[in-house]
């Protein structure tokens, strides 16, 4: 191991164990920032039925409701507009919804928007303009706060967690017991990772969105650390390394597979990035923050998996040299 | 293989990736007029509520959401209010405004009864917040088990507002179902009026006869409830239905006074749990699930001493807006055109045996995600999508690579394809199976939109593994018969060598 790697190593461990304690204080104290779910919000609701949609498509309303708003200094989230519908059949109705969310605003604000807009619809049915005579418009302003489901999480939680187990089994029985402690080791420190710097960052997330991410680190974890496992298993096979320290096999294997992990892990940087880039507000939002746990898990493939790996190798032939059983041999000297 | 053999596979190949490929992304109006539509597999599959896009048909928008306001009892929105105000006049206008407080303040959305939610200040009881409190746990709670993706807010306070997505179906049927509250009665009798209910001793409830239900699909796919009995609620049916043969009757579940499910009984019942379907017209799996979720939760929870009324229902579009879909179509067409130039540069014409094999791959599961039910396009499935995509790219990437070594050893090129796939088969099997089991895994234990991910996910992983392994070699094995210069086909540097077989 030369030294750098151990400066790297040391780096990545010391840098890992900040952002996890620090990802846990701020998740116990804060939680993951929610914002882009609005667990707290205002809107203001305009109802109106089939005469206004035949006059104008309810564009007065619209235009009344964001002069009113400019005029109150406030900003809006998001505007919809929402055929009704029948409650028994949910068939369309005749009537429509127009919202505009807010994510804070001071009540008196919008309710003094709400009045404006009133009274910009009741001076529309004058004798001067009679397309919203005979009209019914309800303006009213709501609160919603969010009631979340936290049992989704927890069983995802759990998923994530069985999984991660039965791969690193699999892994364990294909590749040995070093690459099995090595791929958990890296397993963790990317799910973990992935999650502290998603509270440290107070990256805007939806409900599964931590999930989703975490899973991310685990399967690009266990989809890189692949790559070096099947580098290892061939170079310790190969009679050109026969004979050499465990050390050294594992650092040849390593640099073999150092452009297999690059290119995968740049690959899936890639994709992340461009449907994030080319991408919807709301989809770029929980896409971009993905390149977080691709991020952490090519770095921890590089710098910290492969020194959990070699330690426990090293130990395990140490251990089988002393036992002095049958280690086996490698296929090719045993061909010849 | 021959060449003219793997000039005929070619040939049939194209046609049917050709086919697959119009059937799945083309859609066209034909007949008199343009009257009829054919719609595209990807058009026709299902959107979550943040997705959304209106069928080339023009007549359904698939994706986005429903939502509804519960109302409980004493609890008008101001529009209720105002309309009805409207209608009255004089005595009768003015003692309908003396009923009603607007709340929480002159601006208020809602207005409440002052008789049966307020106290003699004009605020709310805090028996109502209590009642209202539990009556929102019950919903929440009820929410919950549909594993489907939903919102619950608390609007203005004391009304529920409940969004769920429309790719889940039966929305009417929920949304109705949950808003019964009230406790859990069992009564058996030829009609409702009629029928008699569970008798308990004064120290017994109705959890002393029944235990709960759940939703469960058969074999067939009809989507049923279970009620499960305890031994007393087994004696008690048993003692009902003793005389059923005779004279048939009806068992019926209610919850408060609201009917929920009925089962026909012409026969005596023995049994610890009933499965009740409808038989006239099916439960879909969705509406199982409300059911059952309204029978056990008016079981554990009782009657929390309020009514809701639905109100207030709107369709959603997507969340994301109508064009979050066409730009993830964009961000495709450019992650497979990146796909395919990096393996043209790098194996020159050995690239259209990935196209080829990535083509079916990527139909393949176009199309699982079609028709199956539980699948529906969101962002996380596009993304498990792409995933597959990638390992599928790595796979074929690493079988290349394999027989590119021993090619530039000297090997001919058939050996080398073979050895180069003997090399790799293991190490991409063994990848492909660990991430297929954290894929199975993963599906099986979580639920809502992780649990569509991990499905979508393992279906991609499995497909990617197939294709890779068997459809790549295949599809390499019938474009390189075709080539007179092997090692320039496939960009390889070696020895010429012609071995055709």
């Amino acid at each position: 191991m030369s030294d750098l790697k151990k400066k790297l190593f040391i780096v990545f461990v010391a840098l890992s164990a900040a952002i996890v304690i620090a990802g846990i204080v701020l998740y116990c104290l804060l939680g993951f920032n929610r914002s882009a779910e609005r667990p707290e919000s205002y809107t203001v609701e305009v109802s109106y039925d089939v005469i206004v949609d035949l006059a104008d498509g309810g564009a007065a309303i619209e235009k009344a409701c964001e002069d009113s708003f400019a005029a109150q200094g406030l900003k809006y989230l998001s505007k919809t507009k929402s055929p009704m519908l029948d409650e028994d059949s949910l068939v369309e109705n005749s009537d429509h919804l127009l919202t505009y969310t807010f994510a804070s605003a001071p009540r008196e604000k919008l309710a003094a928007a709400a009045d404006a807009v009133r009274a910009a619809i009741a001076s529309s049915g004058s004798a001067e303009n009679a397309a919203y005579d005979g009209t019914n418009v309800s303006v009213s302003v709501h609160s919603l706060a969010q009631e979340r489901f936290y049992d989704a999480a927890w069983r995802g939680a759990v998923a994530l967690a069985t999984g991660a187990v039965a791969a690193l089994i699999y892994l364990g029985i294909r590749y040995g017991l070093s690459a099995a402690a090595a791929g958990c080791a890296l397993t963790l420190d990317s799910v973990f990772c992935t999650l502290g710097l998603y509270a440290i960052a107070r990256i805007p997330v939806y409900a599964y969105a931590p999930l989703v991410a975490a899973s991310v680190a685990a399967m690009a974890s266990a989809l890189l650390w692949m790559l070096v496992c099947i580098k290892y298993r061939a170079c310790f096979k190969s009679p050109e390394y026969a004979g050499l320290p465990v050390l050294d096999v594992t650092a040849r294997a390593e640099r073999e597979a150092l452009p297999w992990v690059l290119s995968a892990g740049g690959a899936l940087a890639a994709i992340v990035a461009i449907v994030g880039a080319v991408a919807a507000d709301g989809v770029m939002l929980f896409v971009l923050p993905l390149l977080i746990p691709v991020a952490v898990s090519v770095a921890g493939t590089l710098f910290f998996a492969p020194f959990v790996y070699a330690p426990v190798k090293k130990a395990l032939a140490r251990r089988a040299r002393k036992k002095g059983g049958y280690v086996g041999k490698k296929k090719a000297e045993n061909k010849e | 293989m021959g060449k003219k053999k793997s000039a005929v596979f070619l040939v049939l190949i194209s046609i049917v990736i050709a086919a697959l490929c119009f059937v799945c992304t083309v859609s066209f109006h034909y007949g008199t007029d343009n009257m009829n539509t054919f719609n595209s597999v990807i058009s026709m599959i299902g959107k979550d509520a943040e997705l959304g896009a209106t069928l080339p048909d023009g007549q359904n928008y698939l994706g986005g959401s429903y939502a509804a306001v519960y109302y409980p009892e004493g609890v008008l929105s101001a529009r209720e209010y105002e309309e009805d105000l409207a209608a009255l006049d004089g005595a009768e206008r003015d003692a309908y405004a003396e009923r009603y407080v607007r709340y929480p303040d002159a601006n208020g959305a809602v207005y409440l009864e002052k008789e049966t939610v307020c106290g003699e200040d004009g605020a709310p009881t805090e028996a109502f917040r209590t009642s209202f409190a539990a009556t929102t746990e019950v919903v929440r709670d009820r929410l919950s088990r549909l594993s489907e993706n939903v919102r619950l807010d608390v609007k203005d306070g004391f009304t529920l507002r409940v969004e769920l997505p429309a790719e889940m179906g039966q929305q009417t049927t929920v949304f109705n179902y949950f808003a019964y509250m009230g406790e859990l009665s069992v009564k058996y009798g030829t009609s409702e009026d009629s029928a008699t209910a569970f008798s308990f001793r004064h120290d017994e409830t109705i959890k002393d006869y029944v235990k709960g239900a759940h939703a469960a699909t058969a074999a067939g796919g009809t989507s049923y409830v279970q009620i499960d009995f305890t031994k007393k609620g087994r004696e008690a049916v048993r003692s009902w239905t003793a005389d059923a043969a005779e004279s048939s009757a009806t068992m019926y579940f209610l919850v408060g006074d609201a009917h929920v499910i009925e089962m026909g009984v012409n026969a005596a019942i023995d049994e610890g749990s009933l499965y009740i379907n409808n038989t006239s017209n099916p439960f879909s799996a969705a509406a199982a699930a409300a059911i059952a979720a309204t029978i056990d939760t008016a079981l554990d929870y009782g009657d929390t001493g309020i009514a809701l009324t639905v109100g207030d229902a709107v369709r959603l579009d997507a969340a994301f807006g109508d064009l979050a879909l066409t730009l993830l179509y964009v961000a495709f067409g450019v992650c497979f055109a990146g796909m395919m130039i990096f393996f043209f540069v790098r194996y020159g014409l050995l690239g259209f045996a990935h196209l080829y094999t990535y083509l079916l791959y990527l139909f393949a599961l176009i199309l699982c995600i079609w028709a199956i039910p539980m699948l529906y396009l969101s962002v996380s499935t596009f993304l498990a999508v792409l995933f597959g995509s990638l390992l599928l790219s790595v796979a074929d990437a690493m079988a290349y690579e394999s027989a590119r070594r021993d090619y530039d050893l000297g090997k001919t090129m058939v050996s080398s394809v073979k050895a180069g796939y003997k090399r790799c088969f293991l190490p991409v099997l063994d990848t492909h199976i660990v991430l297929a089991l954290f894929g199975v895994l993963l599906f099986a234990v979580s639920l809502t939109t992780l649990s569509v991910f991990a499905l979508t996910f393992t279906l991609a992983v499995a497909f990617s593994g197939l294709c890779s392994l068997a459809v790549n070699r295949f599809m390499w094995a019938v474009l390189m018969s075709l080539s007179r210069n092997k090692g320039a086909f496939c960009k390889f540097k070696g020895k010429e060598d012609d071995d055709d077989e």
